[in-house]
């Protein structure tokens, strides 16, 4: 009744997180081997399956503001530094080469491929539902505990961090004269916030103790992710597809 | 108790002794205790008598989870818990502790799945799990919070979703230690009703608690614990009435201080009374008469008086006496994110003066303190300390005239023994060797920490390393100095250092301010009180007339002293807080002195 | 006993979501002091020497991925951080980080460590020249003749020298600065240091002295 309930989203928002995280990383491992035409193909498509679950503006912000900066800067060391073959194009020291260009394009190719594999997930995959997932496939609690933990504690450490920062403050500690003086503030402000993270880490496990974390038996929760046999098998089927198109690639029998 | 009683007992506990590692001394010795099913046992004693200890031997946390030696047996409902998994007792028995923070799991991104993760362990199935957790959130008042992030909430909010979570889980012994030395007396309040709730509903509830005023209004029994061992052990009355309990550091409930008191002036009661009812009741039985003879003003047993408006009052911004060495002037200040904490404040304190604020949390006093002590500066308006604007000085600068000790000693502790901590400021500042020893024994002395100066402030207890982050203060010698909750979590030997402390910085000529929820402490120790709610100042008066304006206390929800409940129980005009008007007041109203 | 090793175990799995938590807040703080350096690797350096190989490595590893939001590749790095928290695991474990001249050999291995897999990460991965603003410095040694391996080795180093030894010293102080009680409760709390009985304390027992002469707590009447 007042469970907050997340809306019903479409086919993708509603697919197990599992299956896309496999499909996703399946690609990338395949990309990897296929090289930079891949992302002619895997760029597209993950951007209108992206855009299918309502996250492209998302999805294509973090491209252009995360990717770009060290796209261009890879891209234009990569062809700067590395030289050999034909001679494009010459000023000054500066030289275009056919190994220069082929290596900017492979490697900025290889970025792009992690990268866009990553915010892929990124856009469509949500914590809580991939967590669940693990544990629906039988994946011990304890496991999918620290990942969404993780994630909840960071904030909480960052604003204790401000805290003792005032707190040391308060004790006439300087934190914003020169260099030194700033160097000698470390410890006084990381050493308080260390100390008490490491003395909550017994507090919380008492408190997940008295939750019944470590009771045996069986567990249930409120969330459900669909898990169906479907799911399964276009898993097998995502990794045996790019195994094959491994073995294609290194047989030679496949040049891509 | 005989045989059936004792097989059906829902703890029994056996000649436990326990031993932490690397310690010399025992932390209980011999403990003997059964406690009956749906029985309300409150465990009290000093702090590091063995609370807590004892209290995790019964969640059986020791010794499987705080490793040590023990001796003797604990059973809960009939089983051994020597021989079983501590997860296992998850079923049987709730545990509820101190820190809101760290009791929240760390997984539920709501409140809702917050309570319902405790059920999902136990492998409740789904539809009984959202019908246990609606009911829940009902019954404990959480159902605005339901979709919040547990994280978000304030600590009051924190631990009564703690406490909701364990209750959901229906265990049917409740383990909780000291569920509310954080927090406010509203929210104090609240959480004793929830416990009271679970305990009429037939649970038994183990309680380890220093605030004595709700250990006797709802313990069936309490044990009081010294250096290890049961020392007594008995009915609220009879407990809190043995003499011996405050030699081994208890703090009494507040009526019975002014049992005692009306007792040296002549009044002989016919019994004991732990509460300000039962105290009125003994009274009238003497032949006391309430004011509008005939039906007795109602005096709640908690919280808040709600009384009829008054005229406001006279908000007096001026020292008591002397010359201004702290002046704060219409400040007002807005965090960055837009909301405003502190609202046109304005006051003013001498050298020597020592002020208490009261209010809730939330009510701006914490921003206020770092309004004074340069950490925040103010949006409109000006601090100025002995003339100076706090603006012209860095926050470290302020520091050194404005001294704060922060309300989690945690925040500033982290040297290996307690003199280096004391002494780590007064080395940053570069005093001389000779000048520094002479500052830290000194501040050291006055806190009682003289003999732990070797000591690992992250071994002592939460209560004693506040008095470290005191003692590093005191060392500064500043001219102001600011205390939040410094109260918080102290036995009966804590607060009256914190009132010797008190006492010699005043004499030392320092301006002092305390933040703190102890209404009691303030009625008997503070000249001056400021009570803040909402943003702003509702009042500053001398103390004897604070807790008598009664809009003022409604609004800032602050509870009224046990004296001024009496007070307005037998006499409709405010007498201010001296025991000899109250005494002469209740022997005109008819009633026979012994 | 199977109970004592499972609470154990979530006290080393705990420690996993703080140093992961700790490196980023170590990351920040190093950013609000306005100092040259990173820190960001504190948390999975605490995590090893108090949870042991394992906890270090998964810390290392969540640490990297989850602190280097503008790194579209961070999982190539977080590998780094896993083989660091790894072997600072394994050297606690062996009792190497116990006394100043082991602790200073080990943070001598992690530095070369922690250059390897750096150098090796970016030379295997992105021949190089990872678009990090350090390679821009490699372009320009090998521009000027130096040799690609040496340029990443050298680059490398000078990049991570400073920030590892203080990633280290940090850590070891805190460590330093722990009871014997709380180092006790981790995995590896035992083999950092020699515990021992704490000292006699000369009274246990507490006293509730008034404080002087007049009112104590609840005193009324002396009013």
């Amino acid at each position: 009744m007042y469970e907050p309930v997340a809306p019903i989203g479409n086919a993708i928002q509603r697919a197990n997180p599992l299956v896309v995280c496999c499909l996703v990383v399946c690609c990338l491992v395949a990309g990897l081997f296929i090289g930079p035409k891949y992302l002619l193909v895997f760029l597209p498509l993950s951007a209108l399956l992206v855009a299918y679950a309502g996250y492209l503006k998302r999805y294509l912000l973090l491209l252009a503001a995360v990717m770009l900066p060290t796209v261009t800067l890879m891209f234009v060391l990569q062809l700067l530094a590395n030289e050999g073959g034909a001679v494009y194009w010459q000023w000054w020291i500066i030289r275009l080469t056919e190994v220069g260009l082929g290596n900017a394009i492979r490697y900025t190719a290889r970025f792009i491929t992690i990268g866009s594999a990553v915010f892929t997930i990124a856009c469509l995959v949500r914590l809580p539902r991939f967590t669940r997932a693990l544990e629906q496939w039988g994946i011990n609690p304890k496991v999918t505990y620290v990942l969404q933990s993780t994630v909840l504690i960071i904030p909480e450490m960052k604003k204790r961090a401000d805290v003792i920062m005032d707190a040391q403050r308060a004790r006439g500690i300087e934190t914003d004269a020169n260099l030194k003086v700033r160097m000698k503030a470390l410890i006084p402000a990381a050493a308080p916030l260390i100390l008490s993270a490491l003395t909550s880490v017994e507090e919380r496990a008492l408190s997940l103790e008295a939750r019944g974390m470590t009771l045996p038996g069986k567990r249930t929760a409120l969330l459900q992710v669909p898990d169906s046999i479907v799911d399964k098998v276009v898993c097998v089927l995502a990794i045996l597809a790019c195994v094959a198109v491994i073995v294609a690639i290194q047989s030679g029998w496949w040049q891509p | 108790m005989n045989d059936t009683a004792k097989a059906a007992a829902a703890i029994e506990i056996t000649g436990l002794s326990f031993t932490y590692p690397l310690s010399r001394h025992p932390a209980l010795r011999g403990i003997d205790l059964t406690v009956a099913p749906g029985e309300w046992v409150s465990i009290i004693g000093a702090n590091g008598a063995g609370k807590s200890t004892l209290a995790q031997a019964i969640r059986g946390l020791v010794p499987q989870f705080s490793k040590g030696e023990l001796d003797g047996t604990v059973r809960v409902r009939g089983r051994d818990l020597a021989g079983g998994s501590v997860g296992e007792l998850t079923a049987d028995v709730g545990y509820v502790f101190q820190n809101p923070f760290t009791q929240m799991t760390g997984v539920a991104t709501t409140v809702y799945a917050e309570l319902a993760y405790g059920l999902g362990n136990m492998g409740v199935p789904p539809e009984a799990i959202r019908s246990r957790v609606d009911a829940m959130l009902e019954a404990t008042n959480l159902v605005p919070l339901a979709a919040r992030s547990p994280f978000e909430l304030s600590g009051g909010q924190q631990q009564r979703v703690a406490l909701a979570s364990i209750l959901v889980m229906e265990q049917p012994i409740l383990v909780i230690d000291e569920p509310t030395s954080q927090l406010d007396p509203e929210t104090t309040a609240a959480m004793f009703e929830l416990i009271a709730t679970a305990h009429a509903a037939g649970r038994t509830v183990v309680l380890v608690e220093h605030k004595m005023e709700q250990v006797a209004r709802f313990s069936d029994r309490v044990i009081l614990l010294s250096d290890g061992e049961i020392a007594l052990s008995g009915t609220p009355a009879e407990v809190f009435s043995n003499p011996a309990c405050e030699r081994y550091g208890v703090r009494l409930p507040e009526a019975m201080y002014l049992e005692r008191a009306l007792e040296r002036r002549g009044f002989v009661l016919p019994g004991r009374a732990l509460s300000v009812t039962e105290l009125a009741g003994q009274l009238q039985k003497l032949g006391a008469h309430p004011v509008g003879a005939g039906e007795p003003a109602e005096i709640p047993d908690t919280t808040t008086v709600a009384k009829p408006a008054e005229p406001e009052p006279v908000i007096i911004r001026k020292p008591l006496n002397g010359e201004p060495l702290v002046e704060i002037d219409n400040v007002s200040f807005t965090y960055p994110g837009g909301v405003e904490a502190v609202h046109e404040v304005s006051l003013a304190l001498s050298a020597g003066e020592s002020v208490a604020i009261i209010g809730q949390n939330g009510a701006g006093k914490t921003t206020l303190a770092k309004l004074v002590n340069g950490l925040l500066r103010p949006s409109s308006g000006e601090v100025r300390i002995a003339g100076h604007a706090t603006t012209e000085w860095t926050a470290a600068e302020t520091a050194r005239r404005v001294g704060y000790v922060f309300q989690n000693p945690d925040d500033q502790i982290f040297n290996k023994t307690v003199l280096d901590e004391v002494e780590y400021a007064l080395r940053r500042l570069g005093l001389p060797e000779v000048e520094r020893k002479r500052r830290v024994d000194a501040a050291l002395e006055l806190t009682g920490l003289s003999d732990r100066r070797s000591a690992n402030p992250y071994d002592l207890p939460l209560s004693v390393r506040k008095f470290v982050t005191i003692a590093s203060v005191i060392a500064l010698d500043t001219a102001v100095l600011l205390f939040d909750e410094p109260t918080a979590g102290q036995d009966l030997a804590g607060l009256n250092r914190l009132i010797a402390i008190l006492r010699e910085l005043s004499r030392r000529g320092k301006a002092v301010v305390t933040i703190t929820h102890d209404m009691e402490f303030v009625s008997q120790h503070f000249a001056r009180t400021i009570v803040m709610a909402d943003r702003q100042v509702l009042a500053d008066t001398p103390t004897e007339r604070t807790f008598y304006l009664d809009a003022v206390i409604a609004k800032a929800m602050v509870n009224q002293p046990a004296f001024v409940q009496l007070t307005r129980h037998f006499c409709a005009s405010d007498i201010g807080l001296s025991m000899d008007k109250l005494a002469d007041v209740i022997a005109q109203s008819g009633a026979n002195t012994g | 006993m199977t109970n004592k090793t499972s609470v154990f175990n979530l006290m080393g799995l705990l420690l996993i979501p703080v140093g992961v938590a700790l490196d980023f807040a170590l990351g920040s703080l190093a950013l609000t002091l306005k100092l040259p350096i990173f820190l960001d690797s504190v948390g999975h350096i605490l995590a090893g020497a108090l949870g042991g190989p394992v906890i270090g490595a998964v810390t290392g590893f969540l640490g990297v991925m989850t602190n280097s939001m503008f790194a579209a590749d961070a999982v190539v790095w977080a590998f780094q951080g896993a083989a660091i928290g790894l072997v600072v695991g394994l050297l606690a474990w062996t009792g190497l980080l116990k006394g100043w001249p082991k602790i200073i050999l080990s943070t001598v291995i992690v530095i070369v460590l922690s250059v390897a897999m750096s150098a090796g990460i970016s030379y295997v991965v992105y021949g190089g020249f990872d678009g990090y603003g350090i390679s821009a410095v490699r372009a320009a040694l090998v521009k000027a003749g130096m040799s690609l391996e040496l340029a990443i080795v050298l680059t490398s180093f000078v990049a991570e020298f400073i920030d590892k030894v203080l990633s280290m010293a940090v850590p070891v102080v805190v460590i330093g600065l722990m009871s014997d009680r709380l180092l006790l409760k981790f995995p590896v709390g035992p083999a950092l240091r020699d515990l021992e009985l704490e000292p006699e304390v000369p009274s246990a027992a507490p006293s509730a002295t008034t404080p002087g002469a007049g009112s104590g707590y609840g005193t009324y009447g002396d009013n």
